[in-house]
């Protein structure tokens, strides 16, 4: 019994890890603000390498108005996230992502390099030692973005096939929530960031932006087969304006979109797990001011035991 | 057994209603004007008034090119060429950031070519005509356009 229960954390675990890697994607502007690796097992370590291939499917306009993306505008991450507990209830994490863009039409070009390394620290308040019925475990972290991918303010010609960040320093909270029941399982995550203003010089423009705050929150719900688990989750997401003074003075609007996934997870060792999923972000919410994408990830974890 | 057929109508029922209702629009760079008109934009500071002409719209396989025209407050027969630099910048206010540079070459007294006009993504987007001196922006007028 208690194996079985174990085999499902794990499973779960690498879900929940697989998809808060992805959190936010900006497509003009690099990567955004994502959640870094964090332990929902009961394991003292993990260590996990994903690839994601995205493309662009559409465009969605401050009126709500969509236009398809003609033109292939596809960005692949390679990613590396590594936690690791520390006093039984602590962890920290690092994610750290390299990404490749490709783009065709007028201004065809490709571009890879580092983007925005994340740091963790986390605290597991709502231990589950005891395996309650009906008490979740929780776990709240800290998160700090470093600006270490070029941002669309640094590109070297202005078009941002080379921005992989979203180049300010970003500091966020949040918390995420497991349960399952009998074979079935669910999570849920909340998360609020800040990102601090900087001033920006380039053949466009001279003067400060201002990017401010943002959030996301996500509900996913899975089932379980021996190594196998089939799960779905749907991701919100919103970030205030982008305010900018100088040379180009502007006043942003928010951005928001959601974001549906399919996850397939197969536990092929017990310390072991692989992860497919799927995820689109035409499906749900009310987008505005934002660039949606499909895109299809392929995740490996590997974990060690306390 | 009933609690998870509970859990999966209203999963359902929650699915439903968040979908997204996609309003797919065409391009719209078929509708991308010129500036005419009697003054086309007023420059007070120099007295000029600035028309626009496109010899080629962006699009999103295609650069852009335009002609500008300065002509004199007064007598639109008359081309000067404006005592600061022109300048172009494509801005997306509502992202806050631009698209690449914009080349622009003297052609003749008050005419200029500008090439390059490229945007980096679909959206609404200011062109910013500027006249500058360095970094300082003296005067700028803007159209607003959706691409």
């Amino acid at each position: 019994m208690f194996l079985k229960r174990r085999f499902k954390r794990l499973l779960f675990s690498a879900t929940v890890l697989t998809v808060s890697g992805n959190l936010f994607a900006a497509p003009c502007c690099g990567s955004g603000f994502t959640i870094p690796s964090i332990i929902t097992s009961d394991d003292k370590a993990q260590l996990a390498t994903s690839y994601t291939y995205s493309r662009i499917h559409a465009d969605v306009f401050t009126n709500g108005d969509w236009r398809r993306r003609e033109k292939k505008d596809v960005t692949e991450v390679y990613k590396i996230e590594g936690a690791h507990i520390f006093q039984d209830l602590y962890q920290v994490g690092l994610s750290v992502p390299y990404q490749r863009r490709t783009r065709d039409g007028a201004q065809s070009d490709s571009s890879a390099g580092l983007g925005d390394i994340s740091l963790q620290l986390g605290y597991e308040y709502l231990p589950d030692w005891d395996y309650n019925p009906l008490r979740p475990k929780g776990i709240g972290y800290l998160s700090l973005i470093l600006p270490t991918g070029k941002s669309i303010y640094e590109s070297d010609d202005g078009s941002g096939i080379d921005a992989r960040g979203r180049g300010f320093w970003g500091i966020g909270g949040g918390s995420v929530l497991t349960k399952s029941w009998g074979s079935w399982d669910a999570n849920f995550n909340l998360e609020a960031h800040y990102s601090l203003p900087k001033s920006v010089s380039n053949d466009t423009t001279t003067g400060r932006v201002t990017p401010s705050y943002g959030g996301s929150t996500a509900l996913g719900v899975g089932h379980n087969w021996e190594s196998v688990r089939l799960g779905g989750l749907i991701n919100w997401f919103y970030e205030a304006p982008t305010d900018v003074t100088g040379t180009t003075p502007s006043e942003g609007t928010l951005k928001r979109y959601a974001s549906g996934s399919l996850l397939m997870s197969y536990l092929f060792k017990s310390n072991e797990s692989i992860v497919l999923s799927y995820s689109d972000q035409t499906l749900f919410g009310s987008p505005l001011n934002t660039s949606l994408s499909k895109s299809v990830t392929l995740f490996f974890q590997k974990r060690w035991q306390r | 057994m009933q609690g998870t057929k509970a859990l999966s109508f209203f999963l359902i029922l929650f699915l439903l209603g968040s979908c997204a209702k996609p309003r797919y629009v065409d391009g719209l760079e078929g509708k991308l004007d010129g500036i005419t008109g009697d003054c086309g934009l007023l420059f007070s500071t120099e007295d000029l008034c600035l028309k626009t002409e496109w010899v080629q719209k962006p699009t999103e396989s295609t650069f852009g090119e335009m002609t500008l025209s300065f002509v004199d407050r007064n007598d639109d027969s008359r081309f000067v060429d404006p005592i600061k630099d022109p300048f172009i910048v494509l801005w997306m206010p509502s992202m806050g950031h631009g698209s690449s540079p914009v080349k622009i070459e003297r052609v003749d007294v008050g005419r200029y070519r500008a090439t390059d006009i490229f945007f980096i993504m679909p959206g609404p987007w200011d062109i910013r005509y500027q006249l500058r001196d360095g970094f300082d922006v003296l005067e700028e007028k803007i159209q607003k356009i959706t691409i």
